[in-house]
């Protein structure tokens, strides 16, 4: 297993850092109102970004791991993002049905969805791009692949009335 | 016995608070995430990218949409952690002024990862100004889009002018429930407190700088 790096903080600069990037904390409330702000602004385009954002995200956060702490195989790396993604307070991911050429992955209480309902109620659509867009970025950088290659979409939301949210993880 | 906001930045730190078996981190009676700023970033900057290159003259609306983005946190946030069993604990006993009140979020928020957040200027129920090192938003604006011609850090402009409204608007010392009816009645209020960045690092200042007063009619 590889050596673990959590986050430090730098109480002089007020910064805290894992794997030369920046972690900010916010609760629930900015998050999904952040994310209201930016689909009300943007419509149809707001998912895309949203999705992109999320990816590139991930990719920086994990690839800087993998350079300063490799993971011995590509599982292991996957296992590692899944790990960051519920120690940060986003959910807890199963990954059991995916492999490092994608599959289906779902969690059962993701904060983006849990937020979005108990502040709006219900919506119409999925509502999980962050978790979408950083699962496919872990797969990306766990099996060394062009963004590009790789997409995720959230197929069942509990913000949408599902009872967990569930994501199909397709590598080109 | 005074405010020692390191002492309160400290303490925070030293929650280490992490995911719990569902993923999750319910504190302050919230649920938080330790996010990245990457991603703020990315689609705060990119929402005000699309506004200027679509519709330059609405560039004014994308940022005030996002600072209302801050006023929403710096209510559910800052108000949380004021009405919290934590806040008790640590801060609380620290507390003799309602100034006491504003130093001891700062150092909350010192412990969040924003940046380095200094109280230059604290005139109760008027004014507020607020340097800040390292500002998440701006280092990010720099790092990833260059140089601004203006200011950039709207969620820090956001919560400036919510922890006024907190503490002089409304009164968060008296544990009001947290509900949208109470965030209209205390940020729609027409001389509730708003903030203008008067500095920011991301157009080549050292440090940046809100100052939050009430508006004028
Ligand atoms: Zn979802």
């Amino acid at each position: 297993m590889s050596k673990e790096i959590g986050p430090a903080f730098d109480i002089e600069r007020g910064i805290i850092d894992l794997g030369g990037r920046r972690v900010v904390l916010h609760c629930n409330h900015y998050n999904v109102f952040l994310q209201r702000t930016i689909e009300d602004g943007l419509k149809a385009r707001a998912p895309r970004l949203l999705a992109a954002a999320g990816m590139e995200t991930a990719r920086n956060l994990l690839g800087g791991l993998e350079v300063k702490a490799p993971s011995a195989s590509p599982r292991e790396s996957l296992e590692r993002a899944v790990r960051i993604f519920a120690e940060h307070g986003f959910g807890a991911i199963d990954i059991s049905r995916m492999n490092d050429q994608g599959g289906t992955a779902t969690i059962a209480r993701s904060h983006y969805a849990i937020g979005w309902r108990s502040r709006w109620g219900i919506r119409q659509t999925p509502g999980c791009y962050f978790p979408a867009g950083y699962l496919a970025g872990a797969v990306a950088i766990a099996s060394n692949l062009a963004p590009e290659r790789v997409v995720a979409t959230e197929t069942a939301c509990y913000a949408a009335g599902a009872e967990q949210c569930t994501f199909v993880v397709e590598v080109w | 016995m005074g405010m020692d906001e390191r002492a309160v930045t400290e303490a925070v730190a030293g929650l280490e608070l992490r995911g719990n078996e569902e993923g999750l981190i319910p504190a302050f009676g919230l649920y938080l995430t330790k996010h990245f700023a990457d991603y703020y970033n990315r689609i705060s900057f990119g929402l005000v990218g699309a506004f200027i290159r679509e519709l330059p003259e609405l560039e004014e609306d994308a940022i005030a949409l996002l600072t209302e983005a801050g006023h929403v946190c710096a209510f559910h946030t800052f108000g949380g952690i004021m009405v919290s069993v934590e806040w008790d604990a640590v801060v609380r006993p620290m507390i003799s002024t309602r100034e006491d009140w504003a130093k001891g979020m700062i150092g909350v928020v010192n412990a969040l990862g924003w940046g380095r957040y200094r109280l230059a200027e604290l005139v109760p129920n008027e004014r507020l100004v607020l340097e800040i090192a390292h500002s998440y938003e701006a280092v990010g604006m720099l790092e990833g889009y260059g140089k601004a011609k203006h200011p950039r850090c709207f969620l820090a402009a956001g919560g400036g002018a919510g922890l006024m409204n907190l503490l002089y608007q409304g009164d968060i010392t008296k544990r009001p429930a947290l509900t949208e009816d109470y965030y209209h009645e205390v940020f729609g209020h027409p001389r509730s407190f708003r903030a203008r960045e008067t500095r920011c690092l991301a157009m080549g200042d050292s440090h940046c700088e809100i100052v939050v007063e009430r508006q004028r009619h």
